[in-house]
């Protein structure tokens, strides 16, 4: 067990531009992090001596040292530290050489506040108090976003709830699958918070954000010397994850190469670090996910079909957004209710026109987008009820009357369409009627046929705005 | 007026609330302080033609630029770093490049003299 956050060593911050470092330090201190701070690699050094930081935020060009050859010396100091390198050069060359020489995670510049958060939390630094709930009833994730991903009263959301209750507790592989922005990782976590391993740790480790030369590292570990700049030995993924839940995101993105190896140690539970001759046996339970159809990546070859079919045991599809239902008003509201807390402003809920809209978007980044246009109204506007005129500009085309449609020839009122009449027509043109029918049938909603026709309304309105030029 | 095309600002504006009212006009006269610096720094390096010390100074506005959403001035100043990293680059380009930044340089502290926090400072 991890001690408290009061007890932990500080986080030590090393950056020389000043509003970057009162940026950085703004955001882990408000996610309840200790931070201490230099702004010189010399001031770095004795920072990490004297405050015993176990992981460190550090710039790669400093008025006195480059940051790569500082982290060395702090890793020959303390060979278990986290260093994570910010840079605003962001090759990938850059990025492999600070990975192999031990960094824990790359992230360029310009500053995100959810990645940084993110890295941390990857290094145990914000894991660690997620894990902290107490056993007991079933848990959905404790975090803010959690809390939202989970919030919602639809029959979709009631069986992920049933199932995550019902496999949580076997030490089956879940397979996670659904949209970006649906909560998968949040559904990863809810099943080791509700499994017996809730005391172990939960190691997330994205697929394919790491770049695919060091993903065997990543995942296994290496031994000191066993490549240029493995000067330490580093543990890997799957051991780290030991006694608790591994989850594997992006899990279609890994090479081929690798997923015979993920095969192999799924069959053995066994890890061996590169460089390494004995096999390490470890007890973790795995949890995949990706956005991407998995059958579909096994029928074009780019996912192994046994791999496929050991991960596949007990699959959740996480439901979009747009198939929730009322679930996107009450997440809404409870975002509203929440960004206004933390903003000390005072908002009365969603006015019935912006709830229609909300009810039929497509909503194609899911929970993520929602909270994101709720934090924007909440940012920029002093309170009271949503209206649409709050509304981030990129919604707000979707207010307004239906424009008229011109007709391309064809009688499409009823939302029917006759193959014999298209046929022989330049392809724009059938193209045309097809969606005037569409929109027809669905009394002229262009968000409706929009979803229809799997395309963005911006795209129909688009399309609907060239014709009525023309 | 500054070119209102020079920031973004949706991307200023969600990141002063990701500093949190106690910290965001304190942030915007860092922002100032800092892009004020490296324009200074910017032109030091230039008059000495000292490549690193111009990589050195993109490299702070790239960091400044994007975080506080001034696009055109960071596309600049990726190209000045861009360019000092390669030892073929012509160092008249770089010049040219130093010359065309530093233009958008002064727009975007102006614009920062201007914004609402740093006037609530001043008081």
């Amino acid at each position: 067990m991890m001690p408290p956050a009061a007890a932990r060593p500080p986080i030590l911050l090393i950056e020389d531009t000043p509003a970057l470092m009162l940026l950085y330090r703004s955001v882990l201190a408000t996610a309840g992090l200790a931070v201490v701070t230099a702004t010189t690699a010399a001031e770095g050094l004795n920072a990490f001596h004297s405050s015993g930081a176990k992981l460190v935020v550090l710039d790669m060009v400093l008025p006195d040292r480059n940051g790569l050859d500082l982290m060395h010396d702090l890793l020959r100091l303390r060979p278990d530290t986290h260093v994570i390198v910010m840079t605003a050069h962001g090759s990938i060359n850059m990025a492999v050489d600070a990975m192999r020489a031990g960094a824990h995670e790359f992230l360029v510049k310009p500053f995100d506040a959810a990645k940084l958060l993110n890295a941390v939390a990857n290094a145990g630094g914000i894991a660690v108090a997620r894990r902290g709930a107490a056993k007991g009833a079933p848990k959905v994730p404790q975090s803010a976003a959690a809390g939202s991903a989970f919030i919602g009263s639809s029959d979709a959301m009631a069986r992920i709830h049933a199932t995550i209750a019902s496999v949580a507790k076997s030490m089956a592989t879940v397979f996670i699958t659904g949209e970006s922005g649906t909560g998968k990782e949040l559904c990863a976590l809810a099943v080791h918070d509700n499994s017996a391993r809730a005391a172990g740790p939960f190691i997330a480790l994205n697929c394919g954000a790491i770049p695919q030369d060091l993903l065997e590292s990543e995942v296994f570990g290496h031994v000191k010397g066993s490549f240029t700049g493995a000067v330490s030995d580093k543990q890997g993924a799957a051991a780290a994850a030991d006694g608790g839940t591994l989850f594997l995101d992006e899990v279609c993105e890994m090479a081929p190469a690798l997923q015979t190896k993920l095969l192999r140690f799924l069959q053995t539970t066994t890890v061996t670090p590169v460089g390494a001759t004995r096999p390490r046996k470890v007890n973790v339970r795995i949890v995949c996910a990706t956005n991407r159809d998995p059958i579909e990546a096994v029928r074009r070859g780019q996912f192994r079909e046994d791999l496929f079919y050991r991960l596949f045991v007990v699959p959740i599809h996480m439901p979009a957004l747009r198939d929730r239902g009322e679930d996107v008003i009450e997440i809404a509201l409870s975002a509203l209710s929440r960004f206004a807390s933390e903003e000390a402003k005072q908002f009365d809920g969603l006015d019935p026109s912006v709830q229609s809209l909300f009810r039929d978007m497509q909503w194609p980044g899911n929970i993520r987008q929602l909270l994101n246009v709720i934090r924007n109204i909440v940012v920029l506007h002093d309170g009271g009820t949503v209206t649409p005129a709050m509304l981030p500009e990129t919604l707000q085309h979707n207010f307004g009357p239906a424009p008229v449609l011109p007709t391309a020839g064809t009688d499409t009122t009823e939302g029917t369409l006759d193959l014999e009449a298209v046929l022989g027509r330049p392809l724009a043109e059938v193209e045309r009627l097809v969606i005037e029918a569409t929109l027809a049938r669905f009394n002229g909603s262009v968000p409706k046929a929009a979803r229809v026709l799997e395309l963005s309304p911006s795209t129909l309105y688009r399309k609907i705005e060239a014709w009525t030029k023309n | 007026m500054p070119d209102p095309f020079a920031i973004d600002t949706q991307v200023f504006d969600r990141l002063l609330a990701m500093a949190g009212p106690n910290i965001a006009a304190d942030l915007v006269v860092q922002l100032h302080t800092d892009l004020f610096n490296a324009r200074i720094g910017l032109q030091n390096a230039q008059a000495l033609l000292d490549r690193a010390q111009l990589g050195a100074q993109s490299h702070v506005v790239i960091g400044l630029a994007g975080t506080m959403g001034a696009v055109k001035l960071q596309r600049l100043a990726r190209q000045i770093t861009d360019l000092s990293a390669n030892p073929s680059g012509q160092i008249a380009a770089l010049s040219l490049l130093v010359l065309q930044i530093i233009p958008e340089l002064n727009k975007t502290l102006d614009w920062l003299s201007r914004h609402p926090l740093q006037r609530s400072i001043q008081k």
